[in-house]
C-alpha cells in the first residue's frame, strides 16, 4: 500500500501539463489583460467627457445667455409662418439691392470709360493705318 | 507605463466625441451672429424682434406645409425645403432714439468689426450701409450662414441665419414680393406690423 502510494506519488511529481494546455491557458490570460486595460480607460474617459459636459453646461463661457425663445413664447403658428415669410424675403430683398448697386455700378461707372477707352484705341488704330 | 498610455489614449477618444457634444449648442456655431450679447434690448428697444431657432421653423412647417395661407405655397415654393437646412432665422429692426443711439452705434461697429473679420463679404451697398456677409463650412463647398447688417445713422436691421440658404430661392422669393428693392424702414416694420410681429408701441 505505502509502495503503491509512493509510485503514484512519484507518477504524480514526474507528470507536467501538457503544452497545449499552458499555451491556452497563456492566451487566456493574455486576453484578460488586454480586457482589463479597457476598463480604467472607460472610468478615464467617462470622468473626463462628464467634466467637459458638467463644464458647458455648468459653467457656460459667457454670463450674457442669448434668449433663444424669449419673443416667441407661446407663438401662433400663424405668425410665425409670417415672420419666416417676411424674415427671409427681406433678406432676398436685401439681395437683390445688392445686385441691383452692382450692375449700376458696372453701367455708370465702369463701362464709360472701358468705352471711351475702346473708341479712342480705335481712333488711334484708324489714324495711323 | 503601456498600460498606462493604452488608458490615457482609451481616455482620450471617449471623451473627444462627448466633447464635440458639448459644442453643438446653436450658440457656439461659427455662424450665430451674437446680436443678444452686443444689443441690449433694456437700452435699445426693437421694433421687430424675429427669434426661430430650428424646433419653431419645423412646428411652422407641419402646420403649414403647402396649406392654406401658406404665402410660400402662393409664389410655387416649398417651405419646408426652404428651411430644410437652417437652423435659425434672426432678424431685428430697431429704430434709434436719443437715449439708445450711442449704443446702437457701439453696436453696430462691434457686429461690423465682427463680419469684417471672419466672415465673406458677398454684397456691399456703401451708399445705404447694406452689407451681406456669408460663411460657408468646414469643407468650403456649402454656406454654413449669412449675416444682414443695415445701418443707417443709429437705425439698425440685423438678421442672421445660420445654416444653408438656399440663396437662388430666397431671390426668387423677394422677387414675387414686389416693390422697390429700398431698406426704407417704415416700410420694413409696416409690413411686419401687418402681420401682427412688429411692437409699434415700443416705437419712439
Amino acid at each position: 500500500m505505502d509502495q503503491d502510494l509512493e509510485r503514484l506519488l512519484e507518477e504524480k511529481r514526474q507528470q507536467r501539463c501538457p503544452v497545449e494546455v499552458i499555451r491556452r491557458v497563456n492566451r487566456e490570460r493574455s486576453l484578460s489583460r488586454r480586457h482589463g486595460a479597457w476598463r480604467p480607460g472607460i472610468v478615464l474617459g467617462s470622468a473626463a467627457a462628464l467634466l467637459v459636459w458638467g463644464a458647458s453646461h455648468l459653467w457656460p463661457p459667457s454670463s450674457h445667455h442669448p434668449q433663444l425663445v424669449k419673443e416667441n413664447v407661446d407663438p401662433e403658428p400663424e405668425v410665425l409662418l409670417q415672420e419666416t415669410y417676411l424674415s427671409l424675403s427681406f433678406i432676398g430683398k436685401a439681395l437683390l439691392k445688392g445686385s441691383e448697386s452692382g450692375r449700376r455700378i458696372i453701367a455708370n461707372e465702369a463701362l464709360p470709360p472701358l468705352k471711351r477707352g475702346f473708341e479712342e484705341t480705335k481712333e488711334t488704330i484708324r489714324r495711323n493705318l | 507605463m503601456k498600460k498606462l498610455k493604452i488608458t490615457v489614449v482609451l481616455a482620450l477618444i471617449l471623451a473627444a466625441p462627448l466633447g464635440a457634444l458639448a459644442q453643438t449648442k446653436l450658440t457656439d456655431d461659427p455662424a450665430y451672429l451674437k446680436i443678444d450679447e452686443v444689443i441690449d434690448l433694456q437700452i435699445a428697444k426693437p421694433q421687430v424682434n424675429v427669434n426661430l431657432p430650428k424646433f419653431l421653423l419645423n412646428n411652422v412647417v407641419s402646420e403649414f406645409d403647402g396649406g392654406d395661407g401658406d404665402p410660400f405655397a402662393q409664389v410655387g415654393m416649398n417651405i419646408s425645403d426652404l428651411i430644410k437646412d437652417i437652423k435659425l432665422i434672426r432678424v431685428m429692426v430697431i429704430e434709434s432714439s436719443d437715449e439708445s443711439r450711442s449704443h446702437l452705434e457701439k453696436a453696430i461697429a462691434t457686429l461690423r468689426k465682427d463680419l469684417e473679420r471672419s466672415w465673406l463679404p458677398i454684397v456691399n451697398v456703401p451708399e445705404d450701409n447694406v452689407g451681406i456677409y456669408a460663411l460657408s463650412d468646414s469643407s468650403g463647398e456649402q454656406m454654413a450662414g449669412l449675416a444682414l447688417l443695415v445701418a443707417d445713422g443709429g437705425d439698425i436691421v440685423v438678421g442672421n441665419v445660420v445654416g444653408n440658404l438656399p440663396i437662388g430661392k430666397i431671390l426668387k422669393l423677394a422677387a414675387s414680393m414686389g416693390g422697390e428693392n429700398q431698406f426704407d424702414f417704415e416700410e420694413i416694420i409696416g409690413k411686419f406690423a401687418g402681420a401682427g410681429i412688429s411692437d409699434k408701441k415700443e416705437k419712439k
